[in-house]
C-alpha cells in the first residue's frame, strides 16, 4: 500500500503531458516511488534516503518525507487490532536526545532553562518532519565540542544558585571533604540522569572528582564537576535500552521497568521520567495495563499537552514562525489550544482539529485577522458565518508556503500534499523538465494577475501533469496572506480580485472547495488525512522514518484510529503504548 | 615587540606538569625566519552561496573589465579596496594581495569533474572536491582541497588541529529537511567512505575549543595557575566521561555499539586534545581574544522549517566577524593551519536585511528579488570578510615578512551566471559558467594582484594551484587535472 499510493500521485503528475520531455539523469526513478520507500544507512549525509523523491533543491520541490503514504479508507479488509507480534514496530537503535529533549531534561533534572545557550549544541538533523530522527544523529567534534560548553555553562548556574544546589544534593556536606553526603549526591543525581539506579561500583567512578573540592576547600566544586560530567556522559545523552532476550525469539529483547519508563517519558513528555516514574518501574509495569495506566495519568499533565502541541507543529511545520514574536506568540498559543482543547481536554475526535468552529484568540490575533476582539482576557471565539474552520485556518499554518515575498499556490500545494496527505511531488529538475522553479512564473505583462501567471502551469503540457496537484490546491488559500489574513484582492493590486477557488485533486476524486475550513474537509473526505498523520505519528514516535517493515503495524494503527469514526488521538497514544512491540526492542 | 620566552619560562610558568616539552615553534621560528627561510603555510577556503549576476539581466558587476595587474574593481569587488565606513570594522587595501580569476567553468556534459544539471543539487561538490556528485545533494564524493592540504602538511607536524571548520549561516534558515546540510569539507573516512566535517557555527564553541588550556605567551603567574587548574579539571571529568562511555560500550549489541563509537571516538579526540601541551605560540602576536558570549543575535530567529522565505535576521554579519577573528587567531597562534568557512549555504536563505537594509533572502536576491547591482552587493559582503582575514594576517608579523606572505586564501561561491542547462536559458544565476574565484596571499610562490581570465577553466583548478602553493604540490583534485598557472607568474 505505501507504494501504491506514492506511485499513483506520479501518475496523476504525468496523466496530462510530459511526454517526450522525460529524460536527463534521474528519469528512471520514479519519484516517491521505490526511493522514496527505500530506507537508507543510517544518518549518512546528503544521500537523500529517507527524503521522498521530491526533496531537491530546487525550489519549489517537496522537502518532506514521502512514499511511505498510507492509502485512503484504512478499513477495507485492514485489521484493526493493536499489533501484537512484538517485532511489529521495526527495528530499533539507539537514541539521542533532540536538542529540546536535552534542554527540558535539564530543566527537570537541575532546575536550569538553557534558553539561548541551546544554540551551543549542534542542531538536529534529520529525515523526517520531527526533530528526533535518531537515524540522522552523528557524532561530530562540534557536537562534543557543544556539549561540553553546555555542560560548563549549567554547571557554573548550579553551583552558583544556592537554593538550586541544596535541592539538587539533598544532603548537607559537613565540608568539602564530605565523601557520604557527595555519594549521596551522585547516587541521587545520576541515577535521574541515568533513569536508573546507579550500582556502588558506578558512583566509585565520579569520586576521583571530590580532590577538587578538597583542594579548594568548597564541597560544590565537586558538585559542578559531577553535573558536568554527567551530562557528557553517553549513557546520559543516549537512551539505552538493552533489555532480556526473549525466549523461542530471535533478537527480540523484552525491556526492563526503566527502559519502559524512558521510552514513555521521552515519547510522551519528550523529557526525562519522574522520580514517581522510575519508582513505578522499580516494581511495576510488568504488563499491558499498568502501561496504559501509566500512559493515561501522563496524557493529564501539562508536559503531554505541550508535547502533543509540538508534534503537531513539527507536522505541520509551524514550530517556528516568521513573524514579530508578540504575533508568533498568539499563533502559537491559538494552534497550541486547539490541539489541547480537542484532544486532551474534551478528547473529542482528531478530525475536530480541522473543523473546529472556534478558536482560541487574544485582542492581538483578533484584530490581526479582523474578528471580534474576545476582549483584554484570550478565550474561545466562535467563527460564526466566516469561512475559517479549524487548524488550517490559523495565522501560523498559513504562513507556509510562502516565497517570493508572497503566498506560492505552488508551495502551499506541495505543503498540503507532503505534510496532510504523505504524497510527493517530483521536482521540475527531477523530472528532467526544463523550468526554474526557483523564479515566479513569469508575467506577460508588468500588471499581470498572479492567477494568469500561475496559468502557464496549466497551459504547458510539460508542467501541467504535477502542477494541477499543487496550483489548485494553493489557489484555494490565495484569499489568506503569508500571516492568515483575509484579503480579497491581490497585495499592491486592487484591479485584480482574488477568488479563492481550489481543487483538490486525487485519485479516482476531486473535490472544489473555498478556503482553508473547506480543504480541512474535503481532505478529511478524502480519506488521506488521518492516516497520514498516523504515519507521523509513527515517525515521531520510533524517532525514524517508516520502512516497509514497518507497514502493516501503521496500517493496523491507522484502521483501528478510524475504527467507528472515532479517530480519538488518547486511544491511539494508548493502543501504541500497550501494544507489545511497545515493550520490548529488536535491533536494526 | 622585543618579547623574549625562554624555554625556562615556559616550564616555570607550567606549573610542573609533568609533559614532555616539544621543541617550541616560537623559539624555533623565529630563528629559521630571521635566517630568511619559508616558514609553514596556512590554507583557506571560505565558500558563498551566491552568483555574481540576477537573473533576466545581462552582464554582472563583480567580474573586473580590465585583465592582468592593476584590475580595476567593480562594486562585487570593492571591498578587496579596503573598507573605512565603520571604524571598528575597517581595514586597509588587499587588493595588490589577491588575484581574481574568472570565466569558470564547471561542465555539466558527462565530462569528469562537471555536475549533474541540477543545480542547487550538484554544483558545490565538483567546486570544492573535483567529483561530479549524484545530484541528490551538493555534497562532495571526494575529498575536499582543505582536507587534503591538512592531510599533507599534518604529516610533517602534529598541530592542535589538523584543520577547523566554521560556519557563519545558521541552519535553521534551511528546511530542516533539505538536502543541504551546510559542509563544504570533506574527508576520507576510516571505512574509505567520504564523510563532512560538521562545522562549529557558535562562536563561543569554536572560542572554547581554540583556547581551552591555551596559554598565550603571558607573564601573569595567577593566569597560568587559573588555567592549569582548569585543565586540569577538564582533563579529570573527561577521563570519567570516556570511563563511562567505555563501560557502557560492553553492554550494547552490535548496531548501538557502532553508533555509540563514533561519539566515544570524538570524545576521546578531545580528550587527546587537552592532554597535549597547548602552547605552540608562532608569533607573540598570539593571544587569547576576548570571550565572545552568548552567541550574537540567534534568538531573534522565529523560523526554522521553511525554505524559501525571507526570514529574521540570525546574527550571521556579526558571527562572520568573530570567525574571521578566530581563524586569523588560530593561524597566528599556530593551532591550525587549515581552516574553511562557509559564509553561507549552497542555495542560501539566509537574511542579508542588514546587508541590504531590506527583508530579502539571499536566494531571491538573484531571483528576481534584486537587481545586479544588489547581487553584487551581497556577494561583496562575502569579499569582505575574506579581506578582512587577509588585512589581520598581512598585519600580522613573522619572521622578516608577514602571515599573509605565508597563506592562501581562497573564496569560491555556488554559482557564476550565464547558461542554465536546466531551463535552456541565459543570463541565469543558476548557471556555473563565469564563476570568479579569489586567490590572495603569497605562500609557494602566488603572485597575486593580477585579474586572470581563465575561460572555461574549471573552478577546481584554481584549488589545485592553492593547495599546491600551500604545501601539497598536486596536479589533481578529484577528476581535474592542472592548475592555473598564471597565479605564480
Amino acid at each position: 500500500m505505501n507504494r501504491s499510493l506514492s506511485v499513483m500521485a506520479t501518475a496523476a503528475c504525468f496523466a496530462l503531458g510530459c511526454t517526450g520531455v522525460i529524460g536527463g539523469d534521474n528519469a528512471a526513478r520514479a519519484p516517491g516511488g521505490p526511493n522514496g520507500a527505500k530506507t537508507g544507512p543510517a544518518g549518512s549525509p546528503g544521500s537523500g534516503n529517507g527524503v521522498g523523491g521530491g526533496g531537491l533543491p530546487g525550489g519549489s520541490a517537496a522537502t518532506g518525507p514521502g512514499g511511505a503514504a498510507t492509502g485512503p479508507g484504512a478499513g477495507s479488509g485492514v485489521s484493526a487490532e493493536v499489533p501484537s507480534d512484538p517485532r511489529a514496530f521495526g527495528g530499533s537503535g539507539l537514541r539521542r536526545l533532540s536538542r529540546q529533549e536535552f534542554r527540558d531534561t535539564v530543566k527537570d533534572l537541575l532546575g536550569v532553562d538553557l534558553i539561548a545557550d541551546i544554540d551551543l549544541l549542534t542542531q538536529d538533523a534529520t529525515s523526517t518532519f520531527f526533530d528526533n530522527d535518531y537515524t540522522a544523529q552523528v557524532a561530530s567534534p562540534a557536537l562534543v565540542e557543544g556539549l561540553k560548553a553546555v555542560g560548563e555553562r549549567i554547571a557554573a548556574k548550579v553551583v552558583a544558585d544556592p537554593a538550586l544546589r541544596s535541592k539538587l544534593v539533598g544532603c548537607t556536606p559537613t565540608g568539602a571533604d564530605d565523601v557520604k553526603c557527595l555519594r549521596a549526591f551522585i547516587a541521587k543525581f545520576g541515577g535521574r540522569a541515568f533513569r536508573r539506579p546507579l550500582a556502588a561500583d558506578e558512583v566509585e567512578r565520579f569520586m576521583p572528582l571530590q580532590k577538587f573540592a578538597t583542594r579548594d576547600g568548597n564541597f560544590y566544586t565537586a558538585v559542578g564537576l559531577i553535573v558536568r560530567t554527567v551530562l557528557q556522559e553517553l549513557e546520559f545523552l543516549y537512551r539505552v535500552e538493552v533489555g532480556t532476550p526473549v525466549p523461542g525469539m530471535n533478537s527480540v529483547f523484552r525491556l526492563n521497568g526503566y527502559e519502559l519508563a524512558a521510552r514513555l517519558s521521552y515519547f510522551l513528555w519528550g523529557t526525562t521520567p519522574s522520580d514517581e516514574m522510575l519508582d513505578a518501574a522499580k516494581t511495576g509495569l510488568e504488563n499491558p495495563a499498568d502501561v496504559r495506566a501509566l500512559a493515561t495519568t501522563m496524557l493529564a499533565n501539562p508536559r503531554a499537552a505541550a508535547r502533543i502541541a509540538r508534534l503537531h507543529a513539527m507536522w505541520l511545520n509551524y514550530d517556528r514562525l516568521p513573524h514579530a514574536p508578540d504575533l508568533a506568540a498568539s499563533m502559537y498559543i491559538e494552534s497550541d489550544e486547539l490541539v489541547k482543547k480537542v484532544l486532551l481536554t474534551n478528547r473529542s475526535s482528531w478530525t475536530n482539529l480541522f473543523l473546529s468552529a472556534e478558536t482560541f484568540l487574544d485582542d492581538r490575533l483578533a484584530k490581526h485577522y479582523g474578528m471580534p476582539s474576545p476582549g483584554a482576557a484570550a478565550s474561545w471565539v466562535d467563527y460564526g458565518s466566516n469561512e475559517r474552520r479549524g487548524l488550517l485556518s490559523h495565522g501560523s499554518v498559513l504562513s507556509n508556503g510562502i516565497k517570493f515575498g508572497d503566498t506560492s499556490p505552488v508551495q502551499r500545494g506541495v505543503w498540503v500534499r507532503n505534510r496532510l496527505v504523505c504524497e510527493d511531488i517530483p521536482s521540475p529538475a527531477e523530472l528532467g523538465i526544463k523550468a526554474n522553479a526557483d523564479a515566479p512564473p513569469p508575467a506577460a505583462t508588468k500588471d499581470a494577475c498572479k492567477s494568469e501567471r500561475y496559468r502557464v502551469h496549466r497551459t504547458d503540457p510539460a508542467c501541467a501533469g504535477c502542477h494541477r496537484l499543487m496550483d489548485p490546491v494553493g489557489m484555494g488559500l490565495e484569499r489568506y496572506d503569508e500571516a492568515g489574513r483575509l484579503r480579497t484582492t491581490e497585495p499592491g493590486k486592487p484591479a485584480c480580485p482574488i477568488d479563492g477557488k481550489g481543487e483538490f485533486a486525487g485519485g479516482a476524486d476531486s473535490f472544489t472547495f473555498s478556503g482553508p475550513g473547506q480543504l480541512g474537509d474535503v481532505l478529511l473526505k478524502s480519506g488521506k488525512l488521518a492516516p497520514c498523520f498516523v504515519t507521523n505519528f509513527y515517525r515521531f514516535a520510533v524517532g525514524r522514518r517508516d520502512r516497509p517493515e514497518d507497514a502493516d503495524a501503521i496500517k493496523a494503527l491507522a484502521a483501528r484510529f478510524a475504527q467507528g469514526g472515532r479517530h480519538r488521538f488518547d486511544e491511539l497514544v494508548l493502543d501504541f503504548v500497550a501494544a507489545p512491540p511497545f515493550r520490548h526492542r529488536s535491533p536494526e | 615587540m622585543t618579547h623574549r620566552l625562554s624555554r625556562r619560562t615556559f616550564l616555570a610558568g607550567a606549573h610542573g606538569t609533568a609533559v614532555a616539552l616539544p621543541f617550541l615553534e616560537i623559539m624555533m621560528s623565529r630563528r629559521a625566519y630571521a635566517q630568511g627561510g619559508v616558514g609553514p603555510t596556512r590554507y583557506f577556503v571560505a565558500f558563498g552561496g551566491t552568483a555574481i549576476g540576477a537573473d533576466g539581466s545581462a552582464g554582472n558587476n563583480v567580474v573586473p573589465v580590465k585583465a592582468g595587474v592593476g584590475y580595476d574593481l567593480p562594486l562585487g569587488l570593492s571591498q578587496l579596496g579596503g573598507k573605512t565606513a565603520d571604524a571598528s570594522w575597517a581595514w586597509d587595501s588587499v587588493q595588490n594581495d589577491f588575484s581574481v580569476v574568472s570565466g569558470l567553468k564547471i561542465p555539466w556534459d558527462g565530462a569528469p569533474g562537471g555536475r549533474v544539471t541540477k543545480f542547487h543539487a550538484s554544483s558545490a561538490g565538483p567546486l570544492l572536491c573535483g567529483v561530479r556528485g549524484t545530484g541528490d545533494a551538493p555534497d562532495c564524493l571526494g575529498p575536499s582541497s582543505d582536507q587534503l592540504v591538512a592531510d599533507a602538511l599534518g604529516a610533517k607536524e602534529k598541530l592542535r588541529f589538523p584543520s577547523l571548520n566554521y560556519r557563519v549561516q545558521l541552519e535553521r534558515y534551511n528546511g530542516a529537511y533539505a538536502r543541504i546540510k551546510g559542509y563544504m569539507s570533506f574527508r576520507k573516512g576510516a571505512g574509505g567512505n567520504v564523510e563532512p566535517n560538521t562545522p562549529i557555527v557558535s562562536p563561543r564553541v569554536a572560542y572554547n575549543q581554540l583556547f581551552e588550556g591555551f596559554t598565550a605567551p603571558s607573564t601573569d603567574p595567577k593566569q597560568t595557575d587559573a588555567r592549569a587548574l582548569l585543565l586540569e579539571q577538564n582533563r579529570s571529568v573527561l577521563d570519567v566521561v570516556s570511563e563511562g562511555g567505555r563501560r557502557l560500550l560492553t553492554r550494547l549489541g552490535t548496531a548501538d555499539k557502532q553508533r555509540l563509537q563514533r561519539h566515544f571516538d570524538e570524545l576521546r579526540e578531545l580528550e587527546r586534545r587537552l592532554g597535549q601541551v597547548p602552547n605552540q605560540a608562532a608569533s607573540m602576536l598570539c593571544r587569547q581574544l576576548q570571550d565572545p558570549g552568548v552567541d550574537p543575535a540567534t534568538q531573534s530567529v522565529k523560523q526554522e522549517h521553511r525554505p524559501g522565505s525571507p526570514v529574521g535576521y540570525a546574527g550571521e554579519v556579526e558571527r562572520a566577524k568573530l570567525m574571521v577573528d578566530l581563524v586569523h587567531m588560530a593561524f597566528t597562534c599556530n593551532l591550525t593551519r587549515v581552516a574553511t568557512l562557509l559564509i553561507s549555504f549552497p542555495m542560501s536563505f539566509m537574511s542579508v536585511e542588514k546587508i541590504m537594509g531590506r527583508a530579502v533572502d539571499l536566494h531571491d536576491l538573484g531571483h528576481g528579488g534584486g537587481n545586479t547591482g544588489d547581487v553584487a552587493r551581497a556577494y561583496g559582503w562575502h569579499v569582505g570578510l575574506v579581506a578582512q582575514l587577509a588585512d589581520k594576517l598581512k598585519k600580522t608579523p613573522e619572521g622578516s615578512g608577514n602571515l599573509l606572505d605565508r597563506s592562501v586564501l581562497v573564496l569560491v561561491t555556488e554559482a557564476g551566471f550565464g547558461f542554465d542547462p536546466e531551463q535552456g536559458a541565459q543570463n541565469n544565476t543558476h548557471s556555473t559558467e563565469n564563476m570568479v574565484a579569489l586567490v590572495g596571499g603569497r605562500a609557494g610562490g602566488l603572485k597575486p594582484g593580477k585579474h586572470v581570465v581563465a575561460t572555461g577553466r574549471h573552478p577546481a583548478s584554481v584549488l589545485i594551484s592553492a593547495m599546491t602553493a600551500a604545501g601539497a604540490p598536486t596536479n589533481t583534485l578529484g577528476d581535474i587535472t592542472g592548475g592555473v598557472s598564471e597565479l605564480s607568474i
